[in-house]
């Protein structure tokens, strides 16, 4: 509700712009902020999961369970649920109000990454793993874990050709799949059939990422470019009309930089991506047009993971020597005529015209009377609630992680 | 036709000697907090039986604030520190040091996350619970600082002070928003009690000269007012409060949510009930005999009262 009060070109930026402020709990190798933007989830190299609460930058939560470095986060819809995945070979599934994981899986090797479905959260996932045919993972029984594997189809060279990433379409019936001979395929969660597939390069797919309004893709090679396709009408075309239009590729070509990480902003507008090596800077691209509008810079070392949080309109990224968290942030101005409600802020001189009552003098009990007389027709609606706010966000109340006061001094300890 | 609003008397109990100060029910309705100025808090069950007292403010507490879960408790203390006690194990689980005077208002967000509190060091602090730390400090007024209250996402806080200005901040900078002041004439009265209204667009604002006034913020105007008059329903001469910071609280009449009613006490024992629309008045209360009602809370169609020298009332609307 604060944002219809600031200053409205502030709150209309669409991306952040300031090195605000810089955590650093363990040494951080992922983050994920919550869909509601209240938590943000820190992995660290030994395997903690460190909750940090956005509102005061402060540890929350502690989640003590893989022992080694967490590789993959992602938080329900709902933001009670976090599903991780570690160095240990083991993928779990938190509950925010427990300590313990309510779900786990110990694979034979190491896993790439588990998903959330959009549908039966949190009990239906995905998870790629290494050298291995990814899998499809119904857990909603505990005692009866459903597993259905997946191959992929559509290639010659079906030899040490595996899935390595993949991301739900919003009606989740659908997967976008990226494998180690570049191609991208798209499955259906229903049966487990290729209904689609392309060889985009010949290179790693790194990270698919998917617009949130479910129009755009963008998936990082190991080329060193982002390739940003449309997505086709996948619910009324048929799978074999679908067509994987390139929209745009992002590269650099003078310094040929890698892509480590890669991220949608709310509405798929933006695009940003952090760069492998010496450079220490994040890229924001523009999507519509493909051009690059604005370089974050500030912290001294190469970035890793980055994360962009939708309702504040802030990014952080991990950086990759000191896992230090790196926040960006729009920056609002005090407006000082706040202060003075008599005074107003103007952008150059007025020349002063007098209003036609302006020195009237009226007498205080008749203005007061007056006044009072006007107020008889003013109409008051004290509980309607705004269901968006001045950036077109929902704003609900939403799952809030329960606090244990008496013994959170010295949590990090 | 303005209907009068029934209400009938289901707990009268005396608290001891003493003054008491400030009443609140916890969210679910089942537990009654008071906090008196001797420095104790008392815990009633809903018969008024005592739960369990607090101890551990060496002066006067002011204030209380349940947390939404109504797992936890605040109270602002005149030893300059806020308290946090567990209603689990009726302990002091955190004490919240920096402000440098009397701590006269506290306010839990609804996460439970953040508390806001206001002192008469004229500072407004926000902090961090978990952690016991003083995230921000608004020094934004001269005077002492008498309520805070929150919209309901938490976002903006809402501060009342004795210099006569209302201000909106925002809680995640801290800078100040926006600067309400009634400009009724030569003086501006200081402000008493302030809180928003449950859509958090509008302001409900007490002020010493007996006026109840609802703002629209928005617009920086006030949209209506309500006076408090001695003698009751149809007497015009109103009167001076002045004194003591009773505070106001909304009523939403179930069976008819178009109808709103602000509550209000008084300096003089009577509890005032005003129709939102109308502004007319639709009952007046008589909750103690010439006691200043310091505090008025509705909760579940209960409206909890009590006065300066222990009165607790609680009745059905």
């Amino acid at each position: 509700m604060n944002l219809s009060l600031l200053d409205p070109f502030a709150v209309a930026k669409e991306y952040p712009e300031v090195l605000f402020s810089k955590l650093e709990f363990g040494h951080s190798t992922l983050i994920k902020s919550s869909y509601n933007s209240d938590y943000l989830a820190s992995g660290t190299i030994d395997g903690d999961i460190v909750i940090i609460d956005l509102d005061t930058h402060g540890i929350i939560k502690i989640l003590r369970n893989h022992t080694r470095a967490i590789n993959s986060l992602r938080w329900s819809n709902c933001g009670r649920y976090l599903l991780s995945t570690s160095r240990d070979w083991k993928v779990n599934l938190w509950d925010l109000t427990a300590n313990e994981p309510i779900r786990s899986l110990r694979f034979e090797g190491p896993i790439w990454q588990a998903e959330f479905s959009p549908k039966n959260q949190p009990f239906e996932i995905f998870i790629s793993i290494f050298e291995d045919d990814c899998l499809f993972v119904n857990w909603e029984d505990k005692d009866d874990i459903r597993m259905s594997p997946i191959s992929v189809e559509g290639s010659e060279e079906s030899s040490n050709h595996y899935i390595l990433t993949g991301v739900y379409h919003p009606s989740g019936n659908f997967l976008f799949v990226g494998t180690n001979k570049g191609l991208v395929n798209i499955i259906s969660t229903i049966d487990g059939s290729t209904l689609f597939t392309e060889k985009i390069t010949s290179s790693n797919v790194k990270n698919i990422i998917l617009s949130q309004t479910g129009y755009r893709i963008a998936v990082n090679f190991s080329d060193r470019i982002i390739r940003q396709f449309k997505i086709p009408d996948l619910v009324n075309e048929e799978p074999e009309n679908w067509v994987l239009e390139v929209e745009h590729k992002y590269q650099d070509v003078v310094n040929r930089l890698q892509w480590n990480s890669v991220s949608f902003n709310s509405n798929g507008e933006y695009l940003i991506a952090s760069t492998f090596g010496s450079s220490h800077e994040i890229y924001i691209w523009e999507t519509t047009m493909g051009s690059l509008v604005k370089i974050l810079e500030g912290s001294k070392e190469e970035l890793v993971d980055v994360d962009w949080n939708f309702k504040k309109c802030e990014i952080y990224a991990v950086g990759l020597d000191s896992g230090k968290i790196y926040m960006w942030g729009v920056i609002v101005p005090q407006k000082w005529s706040a202060l003075a409600p008599d005074f107003v802020e103007i952008e150059e001189n007025i020349e002063f015209m007098e209003r036609e009552d302006e020195f009237d003098i009226i007498p205080e009990n008749e203005m007061a009377q007056k006044n009072l007389e006007l107020e008889e027709d003013i109409e008051v609606d004290l509980l309607t609630k705004d269901t968006i706010d001045a950036r077109g966000f929902s704003i609900e109340k939403s799952f809030v992680i329960p606090l244990k006061l008496e013994h959170s001094q010295n949590l990090f300890e | 036709m303005v209907q009068k609003v029934d209400y009938e008397l289901v707990l009268d109990i005396q608290l001891g000697s003493g003054y008491t100060t400030c009443a609140k029910f916890n969210p679910e309705g089942s537990l009654i907090a008071v906090s008196f100025a001797n420095g104790t808090i008392q815990i009633l069950d809903q018969e008024g039986h005592r739960v369990k007292e607090l101890k551990g403010h060496t002066l006067g507490v002011s204030d209380l604030s349940w947390s939404e879960d109504g797992r936890y408790l605040a109270s602002a203390s005149d030893d300059t520190t806020v308290k946090i006690w567990s209603i689990e194990s009726f302990k002091c689980v955190k004490t919240l040091v920096g402000h440098t005077y009397h701590v006269n208002c506290v306010k839990f967000n609804h996460k439970g996350n953040l508390l806001i509190s206001g002192s008469s060091d004229e500072a407004i602090r926000v902090w961090d619970i978990n952690n016991s730390k003083c995230l921000k400090t608004l020094c934004a007024h001269s005077d002492p600082i008498s309520a805070v209250d929150l919209s309901w996402d938490g976002t903006i806080i809402v501060s009342a002070s004795y210099d006569g200005l209302i201000r909106l901040f925002d809680t995640q900078s801290g800078q100040c928003l926006k600067t309400l002041i009634y400009d009724g004439g030569d003086v501006s009265y200081p402000v008493s009690y302030v809180r928003f209204s449950p859509n958090g667009k509008y302001i409900l604002a007490s002020t010493l000269d007996g006026a109840v006034r609802l703002w629209d913020y928005m617009d920086n105007k006030v949209v209506k007012t309500f006076f408090a008059h001695k003698q009751g329903i149809g007497e015009v001469s109103k009167i001076e409060m002045g004194k003591y910071n009773c505070n106001t609280d909304f009523f939403i009449d179930e069976k008819d949510p178009s109808r709103i009613i602000v509550v209000s006490g008084s300096d003089f024992g009577s509890v005032f009930l005003w129709d939102v629309k109308s502004r007319k008045l639709l009952s007046l209360l008589q909750a103690s005999e010439g006691s200043p009602i310091l505090h008025v809370q509705v909760n579940n169609g209960k409206l909890l009262t009590l006065s300066r020298v222990g009165e607790c009332k609680v009745y059905q609307l």
